[in-house]
């Protein structure tokens, strides 16, 4: 790979974003790969060095330090793979935090490069992950959401069934209205205009209308409501007289009007 | 008695409508009931009327006219009904 005189941020983020290598060749995932793999390990006074010369400003040895490392950010950005992200961004993700990692490397306290890159890695990924929902968490809603998807497996692993939102507040002493609301958003969003079954129809012809009555059901009620009308008239003249009171609909007002008066009277 | 809920035996309450000791003094001495009545015999007066009229929703639901009759959501829909046909201008 050739090395470019750019900050190993920019190399990175423009290869991110072309799918191109540094020598303006597209590479398919699968070129990626081997394109890395041909970087071996860092030994450990190798490493020394070159984190060494780049904290002395050499921009090679901090490409270097990179690239000999790439293969870590991949290893680990497949972790992630069950993530509904595409693993090309997830690594373009990852190699992004290794170079932050190559910035802040502090050679002189003794430990391995790949110890202190795994951290910022990992946070880079996850930061990206929580980027790409279309609804936003704010960190400890995700960790709780966390939380909740790892109790869940484990309960099904375990029963052969998920377990009820009560039963998962009590497993991790949450209120059961924050699981409930956390489990609610968490729900991954799909487009309603989305083609499904190859015959043209989209899943929003799929959602029933609640906002208008099922036309059976309209008439049904409808012929339910004639006939109590019809049967009205076969009441009793004091059974209507009850009726209306009770219901508080006698349009005679002094009926109700009156009735304090009636009953001080007696 | 003390498993049973007040609108079991048709004492659901309604915000602009009267109690049934309330409608016993306001008819006490009126043509049709010159000698005082008891509440529950008004409350008897009004669940006849509302076995009445739930008759036809009885054959089609499967439920018996009395449990019907002191459902208080079936009250409180025929409150509306009522309303409705008072507002259209119809007598019961």
């Amino acid at each position: 790979m050739v090395v470019q005189k750019q900050s190993p941020v920019c190399y990175i983020t423009t290869m991110k974003q072309t799918h191109k290598t540094t020598t303006g060749v597209f590479m398919s995932t699968d070129l990626y790969y081997k394109h890395v793999g041909k970087f071996d390990l860092l030994n450990r006074e190798q490493e020394f060095k070159l984190a060494e010369k780049s904290a002395n400003g050499c921009v090679r040895s901090r490409h270097l330090l990179v690239e000999h490392n790439l293969r870590l950010a991949i290893h680990i950005a497949k972790k992630y793979s069950k993530t509904k992200c595409s693993m090309e961004d997830l690594i373009a993700e990852a190699n992004v935090g290794l170079c932050k990692a190559v910035e802040k490397f502090d050679h002189t306290k003794g430990f391995r490069f790949s110890t202190y890159a795994t951290w910022w890695i990992k946070q880079a990924i996850l930061r990206y992950i929580s980027r790409s929902t279309t609804v936003k968490f704010a960190s400890g809603a995700r960790k709780k959401i966390y939380q909740i998807n790892v109790a869940r497996r484990n309960y099904y692993d375990e029963f052969g069934n998920y377990p009820e939102d009560s039963e998962l507040a009590h497993l991790l002493g949450m209120e059961l209205q924050e699981v409930s609301e956390l489990r609610c958003a968490n729900q991954w969003p799909i487009n309603l205009d989305q083609p499904i079954g190859g015959e043209g129809r989209t899943y929003g012809e799929l959602i029933p209308d609640t906002s208008t009555a099922d036309e059976s059901e309209k008439l049904d009620h409808k012929q339910i409501i004639e006939q109590i009308k019809a049967k009205l008239s076969s009441l009793k003249p004091l059974e209507e007289r009850v009726m209306r009171l009770r219901f508080g609909i006698t349009d005679d007002a002094e009926d109700t009007t009156k009735f304090p008066q009636s009953r001080s009277n007696q | 008695m003390a498993n049973k809920k007040k609108h079991t035996n048709g004492y659901a309450t309604f915000e602009d409508g009267l109690g049934f000791r309330e409608i016993a003094e306001l008819l006490h001495g009126t043509q049709e009931t010159p000698k005082k009545m008891r509440h529950t015999s008004i409350r008897n007066y009004f669940l006849r009327g509302m076995e009445k009229l739930a008759e036809p929703i009885a054959k089609q639901s499967g439920r018996t006219v009395r449990e019907i009759a002191r459902d208080p959501r079936f009250q409180t829909a025929l409150a509306e009904i009522l309303r409705s046909k008072d507002k259209n201008g119809i007598d019961l």
